[in-house]
């Protein structure tokens, strides 16, 4: 190999080694800055979702009316009146699949079904239908979270028609 | 025969002058090298040293620089979104407070200790029955305990109780004078009692067997031990919610 060769070669070599070189520190930049967006992006949608939540709340927190907070993926419930609980609760958790069905947010209680033996039951609309587990089931196809009967009973009588939930999902 | 003219003499003399195949061919490849040598390093000068890399986007110095200012933009987004929901955090009343209040559930005869979002203790107790006595003259009773916000207007050790009128009603007893001393009545309340306005109370009792249902004239009567923790739990102002 003649020294016009060799010094091809290296330049050949340096270029790739340059561009080796390059590869590397933008794509370490551009992953970070990635990472960093996708994180940021998750954080405002947890900020927006409580700042909802306080929203609600802040407007509650001036009336004089009882209403409840659930958590669906966690089967858990609050009866609340301002900013005070009243009663914490359990439903038995839904699937996934239903719990994606059921919007987050505020809903009104539409309707207020009494049976006999403690069978209660209130209707959020077509969103959702909370009730202990002997009620009969208004709205088929609607999803139901199956409340212990004592704590339905408190439920049942704390709220009236028109009285506001909130979802968490 | 070939004529030997100038012109075919300088033909010969070309072959004659030229090189062999071999070496001729060698000389073209070097060329042909070194000219993409120089085509690569002007091309690698001219699209940058991060350039050469065949599995990156075309241009990714502008996609990091919008990388940079989505992210910048992000951060301000989060930032603005945190301080309204801190603001929002302090124009909720009592939210996030960690004082004791009392909350009562009159369906399950239950009375909650609560201090923010935690339960302290969780005390059955008897509340108001719900039923309706007349006398005589037409005055009527209505045993219900009182709904809504309430307040703890006053704390007594050893409380005595001074029998209402409805209390003779019910027992078909004759109503004594006013400040008759047969109206007052010691041991029936436990050993404290906290005062909710209107004679309502949170006191003791003596039908333990009864806690748990609805069997009381509107008070709120409980276990010895139990009145002891509240009454140790709350301060005059201690907000009391019933329902």
């Amino acid at each position: 190999m003649n020294k016009k060769t060799t010094a091809g070669l290296l330049l050949v070599l340096s270029v790739f080694l340059m561009g080796m070189d390059g590869i590397a520190t933008s794509d370490v930049g551009q992953n970070g800055l990635a990472d960093r967006k996708r994180e940021l992006q998750a954080r405002i949608e947890t900020l927006k979702s409580e700042q909802d939540l306080l929203l609600f709340q802040k407007q509650l927190s001036a009336m004089d009316s009882r209403y409840l907070v659930l958590d669906l993926a966690r089967g858990l419930g609050q009866l609340k009146y301002r900013s005070r609980v009243f009663l914490d609760f359990t439903f038995r958790p839904l699937p996934k699949r239903v719990i994606r069905t059921v919007p987050r947010g505020m809903r009104a209680l539409t309707k207020k079904i009494e049976g006999s033996d403690g069978r209660f039951a209130l209707v959020f609309g077509p969103t959702f239908v909370l009730r202990t587990e002997s009620a009969s089931a208004p709205g088929r196809g609607v999803p139901q979270l199956i409340v212990l009967p004592r704590e339905m009973r408190s439920i049942f009588f704390a709220l009236e028609e028109g009285s506001l939930v909130y979802i968490l999902r | 025969m070939i004529p030997r003219t100038d012109h075919n003499k300088s033909v010969l003399i070309s072959v004659r002058k030229s090189k062999p195949l071999g070496l001729q061919m060698h000389k073209r490849m070097k060329s042909i090298l070194n000219n993409t040598i120089s085509a690569l390093v002007l091309l690698s000068c001219y699209l940058g040293p991060s350039s050469t890399g065949w599995a990156e986007e075309p241009q990714p110095a502008l996609t990091v620089e919008a990388l940079r200012a989505d992210v910048a933009a992000l951060e301000q987004e989060a930032a603005l979104l945190d301080e309204e929901n801190r603001g929002l955090r302090q124009m909720v009343p009592s939210l996030g407070d960690d004082e004791v209040y009392l909350v009562v559930d009159t369906e399950s005869n239950r009375l909650f200790i609560r201090q923010g979002e935690h339960v302290l203790k969780t005390i059955v107790v008897s509340t108001g029955s719900r039923e309706l006595i007349k006398d005589e003259n037409g005055r009527k009773w209505f045993f219900e305990s009182p709904t809504g916000v309430l307040t703890v207007l006053g704390k007594e050790r050893n409380p005595v109780w001074i029998r209402p009128d409805w209390s003779y009603v019910e027992e078909n007893m004759p109503i004594p004078p006013k400040n008759d001393p047969d109206r007052i009545v010691r041991d029936v309340m436990g050993k404290y009692s906290l005062l909710l306005g209107n004679g309502y109370k949170i006191h003791g009792t003596t039908y333990k067997s009864l806690l748990g249902t609805a069997v009381t004239h509107g008070c709120v009567s409980m276990d010895d031990d139990d009145l002891k923790t509240v009454y140790q739990s709350v301060t005059i102002g201690t907000k009391v919610y019933i329902y």
